[in-house]
């Protein structure tokens, strides 16, 4: 059979060639694999929340209140859309953990005293449910009872309504409603060392907080197709009379929110880095198959005066490419699954679902085998159009000799300068502008990638600078159950080691302009504030508004206010004045979404004199006021900063190490590889020159210099459109960022950049490390022998 | 005059897969300073082998070659680079030129290794390409591109000019021209030429005429009245 002898010839070619190919197939692996691990991450993280959602009955709506008699829950029932409601007790309540020297703060949530099929279900990982009426027993988050090494059968003191008790821990659970353990309100980052669930059976609440036969939280499931808006409205209008803190969706769930912002972030990363590797790979195949075909120009021209027909050698090329498509889906599906599994445990480890629906997921290893194929085609289309359009009596004459022809840069006088091997780098360049461009391309999509990478590492640790450095600048921060008056702060400043005190109140609104409108909370700050310094993006100090509103940048977009626009203020909680004011001006903030006012103004506006639900302190030893707050019963939540900025600093870095080593070795891949494969085409082609210059007495460091040199200049040529590329990607990384809990400032260090160039001309060596074996290999005798 | 080489017993042998090919069997030759040796013989009769092993680009499988009073056979392959670097002018059949250089820029790359070159700009007025110096390879014709090759070997100011088959791929206008530089080379700076052809009627320019037949030497013989280039006629 004739074919088979082709088929043979196509062997020994990819054998001859191994090294390049193999440099290829880990750029189209590399693709291929992150392609598959976003997207089996992406859609297994998806489809393990809808499933945990499902199997647990998360609510789809979520309203607090002050105090309502059970009764009430059959007027909700009746709401149409809605498909189940339950009522039950939520308390925020202080604890004092053995291993913490600080309080930690706990939210009680009543559960049936009975196990039930309740909406927002507990998963227990370890001991039971209530006994009897479930009177002194807990069951506490898993993360957080793991974190303190808790366990059945410990006790944990809680200060509820006024009194310390000392609960018995029955049980550890996962919960649905709390999959980030994040208190939410002031409270923006997940803190798994000092926040934790206390589910407690009912009867049990219900005395500790007087709640006979009330409640004051409901969570609620609609009917398929059930307009939420209807439901909210309608859930509002009947339990205003209950001090209705408004309702709201799943959407503004504040631990859903997060794990939602996670996942989408995952399906924006699983289009944009898969596509450059499968572009560049596609671009260096082109490279190379440009080169096969034009090395093998009489072999085609033999094999056409033979008989065969065009379709057949198109075929036979198309196998080639096919042949590394192949071996890049294969090695690049294998690794993104495995890897693709990592990244899914290190979710699962970190978000501890109870219910795992992780799988191989045929469509990641479909798309992938899809993509890679069509990507390699891609590359040899070049090539293929190249061998159809040949004719035999062409192919049969030598290729047309190499011509130079001056450079226009060559008229610049500096040009005579320069040393000959640096002239004929510039002029090889020049006449091979297209295996330059691609070569450029590939490492200028690397360094950009690396630099998104060190960016947003960048970016991150800002963020948090600004934040917890710059603009909080208090050592605790604490809030009460209640407002209080002017004489609670009076009593802080009295506690053991405080240097300064200064109050807070929040006061829960929805706010409303036009058809917009959000549910907030108003932070109200004392004038001479020092522990809190509003601060916008370029650190500038922003004045407290005299008596209107001051909102995040954010919630200005949201509502669509300009400073001078007035917003109406429905106050949520008390007497729930209803008020129309004017937002003053609009701060440029990076976590979270605010709005601030004056303290007297806000008390005023609320029908108090001076009232406080919170403050931060500033002390000179922490410790000491660490185990005073744990005595105070009014105080709800304590938070030291040092400490939350700490524990989230480790889960950020643990990530983000895996996620920057993956994107570096990426990197490195692409533009190792384009490198090498550039270095070695060329070298074929100049193995003459690179004899000649041998023969006449340069040494071996001379004649490398010459194939090195243009690697090198090449990487050099790529750094500006790379780092500028980066910039531009990193820009768009700021603005699909701008989420409601997060948003990135767009600042390049020094650093990142030094941190890119150096990785690229690392992975460029390396390249040329690996050139110059080939380059021993040259044999000077034979290549002057060799006719051209 | 004395010896420029002494080559003693030199042999070389190919190993391709199951076969051994003896290239050039043991050889005893020398090259006398000064002198025009050409070698003659037919193709494949070990002649570029020999040359090779002279211009240190190769190493014999046995014997000796010793340059003056260096033993090339001593050297390690840097030893080899300089000595070709400061010795040894190549010429080939096929130019190799370096194609990104222009005329001038090959002879003066060469030049710039070189302990003491001539001026880039004198070799190509020598060979009769002043006016095309700035021209690239691919923009000369095969006598000119092998006269820039010639004035790119003499710029480097050999002790010895190397030429296998110079005028192989010439047509006899354009061989004789490049004979007759070659020849004045040897006249005007008294460079040693050794010349590999497998055209008889070259071998009268020659000092001394070395015949050889499958790796052997057959005969050396002193050429009584060597001719002018232009006097030769093929
Ligand atoms: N690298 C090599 N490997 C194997 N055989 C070789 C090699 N170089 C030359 N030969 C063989 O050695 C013999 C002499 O070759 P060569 O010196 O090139 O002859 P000439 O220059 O006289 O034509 C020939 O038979 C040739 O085939
Ligand atoms: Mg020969």
């Amino acid at each position: 059979m004739v074919i088979r002898t082709l088929d043979r010839k196509l062997l020994r070619n990819l054998h001859a060639m191994r090294g390049q190919l193999l440099a290829i197939v880990v750029i189209i692996a590399c693709g291929v694999a992150s392609f598959v691990t976003v997207l089996t991450a992406y859609r297994g993280l998806k489809s393990t929340r809808d499933a945990y959602y499902a199997r647990y009955r998360m609510a789809d709506l979520f309203v607090t209140v002050k105090r309502a008699p059970r009764a009430v829950l059959a007027d909700l029932e009746r709401v149409e859309g809605v498909r189940r409601v339950e009522g039950r007790i939520v308390f925020d309540v202080t604890l004092d953990v053995e291993r913490l020297w600080q309080p930690a703060s706990g939210r009680v949530v009543s559960v049936p005293d009975r196990r039930a099929a309740i909406l927002n279900d507990l998963h227990l990982t370890r001991g039971r449910w209530f006994e009897g009426d479930g009177t002194g027993e807990v069951i506490v988050a898993e993360r957080f009872a793991e974190v303190h090494g808790l366990d059945v059968g410990d006790t944990l003191r809680v200060i509820m309504n006024n009194k310390k008790e000392a609960l018995r821990v029955v049980g550890r659970a996962l919960s649905p409603e709390f999959t980030y353990l994040i208190r939410g309100g002031t409270e923006i980052l997940p803190d798994a060392e000092h926040f934790t669930v206390l589910w407690m059976s009912e009867t049990f609440a219900e005395a500790v907080f007087d709640f006979e036969g009330a409640c004051n939280d409901f969570t609620a499931t609609l009917d398929p197709g059930a307009a939420l808006e209807d439901v909210i409205a309608e859930f509002d209008r009947r339990l205003d009379r209950y001090g209705g803190l408004g309702a709201y969706g799943r959407r503004d769930q504040i631990s859903n929110r997060y794990l939602s912002d996670e996942i989408s972030q995952l399906r924006g990363s699983a289009t944009m880095t898969p596509t450059i590797f499968l572009a560049v790979a596609a671009f260096t195949l082109h490279m190379l198959m440009a080169r096969l075909v034009a090395t093998q120009r009489t072999q085609i021209a033999l094999l056409r005066a033979f008989g065969y027909t065009t379709a057949e050698l198109v075929r036979h090329y198309l196998k080639l490419a096919l042949g590394i498509g192949v071996l890049g889906a294969a090695a690049g599906t294998g690794l993104g699954i495995w890897f693709g599994r990592k990244v899914a445990g290190i979710y699962g480890d970190f978000y501890s679902f109870p219910v795992l629906a992780f799988s191989v997921d045929p469509v990641a290893i479909v798309g992938g085998w899809v993509v890679s194929l069509s990507f390699a085609a891609l590359g040899a289309i070049g090539a293929l159009r190249a061998v159809a359009r040949l004719l035999p009596a062409e192919a049969m004459q030598p290729e047309a000799p190499k011509t130079f022809r001056r450079m226009r840069m060559e008229r610049l006088r500096p040009f005579a300068r320069l040393p000959f091997p640096v002239r004929m780098i510039l002029r090889h360049v020049a006449r091979h502008r297209m295996r330059a461009a691609i070569t450029v391309g590939g490492v200028a999509l690397s360094a950009a990638i690396l630099l998104l990478a060190f960016f947003s590492l960048g970016a991150t640790q800002e963020v948090l600078d600004h934040q917890f450095r710059l603009a909080d600048r208090q050592d605790v921060r604490l809030s009460f159950h209640e407002a209080r008056g002017k004489g609670a702060l009076l009593d802080l400043r009295r506690l053991p080691g405080v240097r300064a005190a200064e109050p807070e109140l929040e006061v829960p609104v929805k706010l409303v302009h036009g058809h917009r409108s959000r549910r907030s909370g108003i932070s109200g700050l004392d004038g001479g504030s020092t522990l809190h310094a509003l601060l916008d993006r370029d650190l500038a100090h922003v004045p407290l508004p005299r008596e209107g509103l001051l909102l995040s940048r954010k919630l200005a977009q949201i509502l669509d206010v300009r400073p001078g626009d007035e917003v109406e203020v429905r106050v949520l909680n008390g007497r729930k004045p209803v008020l129309s004011i004017p937002v003053e001006s609009v701060v440029d903030e990076y976590l979270g979404m605010f709005a601030y006012a004056e303290l007297s103004h806000l008390s005023r506006w609320i029908g108090e004199e001076y009232a406080l639900t919170g403050a931060r302190l500033s002390v000179a030893e922490p410790r000491a006021i660490g185990e005073a707050l744990k005595e105070v019963p009014a105080v709800a939540s304590v938070n030291f900063k040092a400490r939350a900025i700490a524990s989230f600093q480790a889960t950020l870095e643990q990530s983000q190490h895996i996620f920057g080593t993956v994107l570096i070795l990426f990197a490195g891949a692409i533009t190792f590889g384009v490198v090498y494969n550039t270095a070695r085409i060329s070298l074929a082609e100049r193995a003459r020159e690179l004899g000649t210059l041998s023969v006449l007495g340069f040494t071996a460091a001379e004649v490398r210099r010459v194939i090195e040199g243009e690697s090198y200049l090449l990487a050099a040529l790529a750094l500006p459109p790379g780092l500028g590329l980066g910039a531009f990607f990193s820009w768009l990384l700021t603005r699909a960022f701008d989420t409601e809990l997060f948003r990135f400032p767009f600042v390049l260090h020094r650093s990142s950049i030094a941190q890119t160039i150096a990785i690229i001309l690392f992975f460029t060596l390396l390249a040329n490390l690996l050139v110059r074996r080939s380059l021993r290999r040259l044999d000077m005798v034979e290549i002057l022998k060799a006719r051209e | 005059m004395g010896e420029l080489y002494r080559a003693r017993g030199a042999s070389k042998v190919y190993h391709m897969g199951e076969v051994d090919v003896e290239a050039l069997r043991p050889t005893d030759l020398d090259v006398i300073e000064g002198e025009v040796l050409v070698i003659l013989g037919p193709s494949g009769s070990g002649k570029s082998t020999l040359l090779h092993l002279l211009g240190g680009v190769d190493r014999p499988t046995a014997g000796t070659i010793r340059f003056r009073d260096t033993e090339l056979t001593d050297l390690d392959a840097r030893g080899l680079t300089l000595f070709r670097r400061r010795h040894v002018g190549f010429v080939f059949q096929f130019y190799n030129l370096l194609p990104s250089l222009t005329a001038i820029e090959n002879v003066a790359m060469a030049t710039e290794v070189a302990p003491n070159p001539r001026d880039p700009r004198e070799m190509i007025a020598l060979v009769g390409l002043a006016d095309r110096a700035d021209h690239f390879p691919s923009q000369l014709s095969g006598g000119e591109q092998q006269r820039v090759a010639i004035a790119r070997a003499v710029a480097k100011a050999p002790d010895v000019l190397l030429c296998d088959e110079p005028t192989g791929a010439l047509d006899y206008r354009t061989g004789i021209k490049v004979l007759e530089v070659l020849h004045q080379v040897n006249h005007e700076f008294g460079t040693t030429l050794v010349l590999i052809t497998h055209n008889a009627a070259i071998a009268d320019i020659a000092d001394r005429v070395v015949r050889m037949r499958s790796g052997r030497i057959l005969e050396t013989r002193v050429n009584e009245a060597p001719k002018e280039p232009g006097a030769v006629e093929w």
